[in-house]
């Protein structure tokens, strides 16, 4: 006992000082080996005793949390005799704060992951999450287990294990284009559908607007369009940010694809260049403290480049403050097939450390597939926060802001078949825009590429990309906002540079996880 | 032996008692921690906590001096601190000296107060001032150089004028609280000594040069020992917050601590950020030790140990 506390002081003050990172640790994070499960169906399972289960989200804590969850926990309560007691780790803090929760020996049962961004890779490879078996799936989570589809349990494995519930939702990872409706009014345009459309009406911006510039500063706002979208290209997850793509359009098309090494890639930096010295995006980009909604929102910029769900709610966030504006959105590559993001893109994990595995996952279970409790987190308190409308429809409602709908973090245990889409009677334009796309988009639907759901993992070659990751900010950064003098001059030192990190040695360890990937799933 | 110890003990205990606190918070936060430095040579996972997992070898260390950057870090870190320390000796000295030869005593305190107030700003704020003042579009300054008539001038694009930006901040946030110290030490000069060079009709500078600065000389040795010991390491907010993400200002601002961040944030690695921490804190250690050898020859009495 004493022993233990020792060990742990030790370990909890080695860390404050020694390390340059505000690192913590601690020396006893529990042992966990597989929990052996009788396959007992959930109905028999015990849940006589009470318990309180801690759960970690991202992001930001609506205001109105508190009391939602009050409800919800009247709910597990009763069927499960169990509570939910939640933190946020916010934005700006969760990169530091979350592996700090592992090393830290933290007491908590859930926590939000996600493959790619949200340290589902990294942290099953240092063993903080428990690994979900099958049959502990089946035993405690059968909805669960009912509602995932095997694809995105695929999709989650890492070295064939899974350790999370990936969430079921269809989801697009395409960028879309807000403009103002009423500056293309003006200059007599119709339509932006691509992106010489696009550069047409940046250039009247600049021509004819005083106070107006045509990005603000987000001079990597056109990286994911122009240099991925028009060469079909993806990124794949847990490399290096953008350097390493396949192309999607192919499911037969396996090979890892290193953008900066492409001829593509320097068209790309010319035009970046030739736009930047035209001044679509201020030459402050890199130093700018906007995010990316700023400038638009705020009308000192002329359009905005994000995924179709956030331009559509800036759009109407827009249009109601300003409503001469007429914001709307734009697909500047309507032929291109679009990809569909993994099911993996949100998910929910289990503490690897957690004492209540089984009614963690029980929860789970109850947050997925309990219409109650899944109305409750997503949309907030009927008649407060939103209306609903029929069974899978709603409108917002006055306290709407107090809790957005989707807005707290509720996206791990996302479920298509329970998940109400607004309803457009009487909506905002840019909605129906938004949801008219989509359509399309669904329509146009390829065959699933198989590396969607890849995820490399860098353990063995992780020297080689933390390089990477500097060289990246410090040199494909400036290129891809065209602040750069010479962009084939920068390119070629930029290309020398990752040869000396190790590039090749990644490429090829990519490509053969990739290649063993493929193998598996035949 | 044993017996006079326990003397010594219980006459000096009130003293002792008052020790206690620092002793305990340097004994936690600097002795105990030192055994975490075997993390530098861990692969670390959660599931073994530190002392149990697997043994990596020096391969921390590779992703830092295999990066080619190393040196560029490395020299940029002593460099700029180098400057910082000797510019900061400097000018808190004589900020000191100015203050105590002062003889309105509002006027002191109110430029004391003054100069003080920096240091409670968080490089986070002076980061978006520094932004506000030198943006390109809609800085203070090239809004000034072009009402003017003359060119604007690219900060954010410009490496080289980052240099001595970052020393005027530095400078100006930490001058009032450095110079207490100094003058703390002033404050505490015999009195007697002031009247003796009087009497000998001695001017003021006189007075400064031949009391004031002598009589300053072992504080001043000590603060320089101590600023020496974190010589390898960078002021990581300062660089970080002023900086950011702007890698065309690198080759002239990264440090050791921007460019670990950097390199790790992504993966999280314990072990490599342990290993740029140790390296860090052993060249900290025989710069330290080179520049007490130093003062000793000089002087021993003013020397450290």
């Amino acid at each position: 006992m004493k022993n233990k506390i020792v060990r742990r002081l030790l370990a909890g003050a080695m860390a404050a000082a020694m390390l340059t990172s505000v690192l913590s640790a601690c020396g006893d994070s529990a042992k966990t080996g597989g929990t052996a499960v009788s396959g007992a169906a959930a109905g028999k399972v015990d849940t006589s005793k009470e318990v309180k289960l801690k759960m970690y989200l991202l992001g930001d804590k609506p205001a109105d949390f508190d009391k939602v969850y009050e409800k919800i926990n009247v709910q597990l309560k009763k069927k499960i005799n169990a509570t939910v007691d939640v933190s946020f780790l916010s934005w700006a803090e969760h990169d530091q704060k979350y592996s700090l929760l592992f090393s830290s020996g933290e007491d908590f049962d859930l926590i939000f992951t996600a493959a790619g961004w949200a340290h589902y890779e990294t942290t099953a490879a240092k063993k903080g999450f428990y690994e979900l078996t099958d049959n502990f799936i089946s035993a405690y989570a059968p909805g669960v287990k009912k509602v995932v589809p095997q694809e995105a349990w695929e999709q989650a494995k890492i070295d064939g294990k899974i350790y999370m519930v990936p969430s079921y939702k269809v989801e697009f990872d395409q960028d879309v284009v807000a403009v103002r409706g009423d500056l293309m009014q003006k200059y007599g345009m119709k339509n932006i559908s691509s992106p010489a459309d696009l550069e047409n009406y940046f250039d009247k911006v600049l021509k004819n607007e005083k106070n107006i510039t045509p990005l603000g500063a987000q001079g990597t706002a056109l990286q994911y369009l122009y240099l991925l979208t028009r060469n079909s290209w993806k990124e794949i997850a847990g490399t290096p940010l953008t350097l390493f793509s396949y192309n999607f359009n192919d499911p037969k098309d396996t090979k890892v694809v290193s953008v900066a090494e492409t001829e593509q890639f320097r068209q790309y930096a010319k035009e970046m260049k030739a736009m930047q010295t035209k001044g679509y995006w201020s030459k402050d980009a890199l130093s700018t403290k906007d995010t990316r909604s700023d400038a638009f929102t705020q009308g000192k910029a002329a359009a905005m480049v994000w995924n179709v769900g956030s331009c559509a709610s800036y759009c109407e966030q827009a249009n109601k403050q300003h409503p001469e504006w007429k914001c709307t959105i734009y697909d500047i590559f309507p032929d291109k097939k679009k990809v569909v993001k993994p099911y993996t893109n949100n998910g929910i994990a289990i503490n690897a450390s957690s004492k209540n595995k089984e009614r963690a996952m029980m929860a789970i279970n109850e947050f997925m597939t309990d219409k109650t409790v899944y109305d409750l987190a997503a949309y907030g308190i009927e008649g407060v926060h939103y209306k609903a409308v029929g069974d899978n429809k709603y409108v917002t409602a006055g306290q709407a802001e107090r809790f957005p709908a989707d807005g707290a973090c509720n996206w791990g245990w996302n479920n298509d078949n329970l998940a109400r889409t607004y309803d457009l009677t009487n909506a905002d334009p840019v909605r129906i825009k938004a949801q008219e796309l989509t359509d399309v988009w669904k329509k146009n639907m390829i065959s699933p590429h198989p590396l969607n759901a890849f995820s490399f993992m860098e353990q063995n070659v992780k020297t080689q990309t933390s390089i990477i990751n500097t060289l990246i900010s410090q040199y494909m950064t400036p290129i891809c906002m065209g602040l750069v003098d010479d962009p084939d001059k920068a390119i070629d030192e930029f290309n020398t540079k990752l040869k000396q990190a190790g590039l090749d040695r990644v490429k090829q360890e990519i490509q053969s996880q990739v290649d063993q990937r493929i193998a598996k799933s035949k | 032996m044993k017996g006079s110890f326990i003397k010594t003990l219980k006459k000096h205990k009130i003293l002792l008692l008052m020790l206690m606190p620092a002793t305990a918070y340097v004994l936690i936060f600097s002795y105990l921690p030192i055994a975490g430095i075997v993390l530098a040579f861990k692969n670390y996972n959660y599931a073994d906590g530190i002392f149990g997992s697997p043994w990596a070898g020096w391969d921390n260390f590779s992703f830092f001096f295999s990066s080619g950057q190393a040196f560029k870090v490395t020299r940029n870190t002593l460099v700029y601190n180098l400057l910082f320390i000797a510019i900061n000796l400097i000018m808190q000295v004589a900020v000191a000296v100015f203050l105590s030869e002062l003889k309105g005593k509002h006027y002191r305190k109110i430029s004391q107060s003054v100069m003080f107030l920096p240091y409670f700003i968080s490089w986070v704020i002076v980061s978006v001032i520094a932004f506000n003042f030198l943006s390109y579009d809609y800085g203070v300054i090239n809004r000034l150089l072009s009402s003017l008539g003359l060119g604007k001038m690219d900060f954010y694009q410009t490496p080289w004028v980052w240099f001595p930006i970052l020393i005027f901040f530095n400078t100006w946030k930490s001058l009032g609280y450095g110079s207490v110290m100094y003058l703390a030490a002033i404050m505490g000069i015999d009195t007697a000594t002031y009247e003796a060079a009087d009497i000998d009709g001695a001017n003021v500078f006189q007075r400064i040069f031949h009391v004031t600065l002598p009589a300053l000389m072992p504080t001043i040795v000590i603060l320089l020992l101590l600023s020496v010991g974190g010589i390898f390491k960078g002021n990581f907010d300062m660089f970080y917050q002023l900086i950011g993400s702007n890698g065309n200002l690198y080759d002239y601002t990264d440090v050791i601590d921007t460019f670990t961040f950097r390199a790790l944030i992504a993966n999280n690695d314990f072990g490599m950020a342990a290993a740029s921490g140790l390296y860090q804190s052993v060249f900290g250690l025989i710069a330290v030790l080179v520049t007490n050898f130093c003062v000793k020859k000089y002087d021993p009495d003013y020397a450290l140990f």
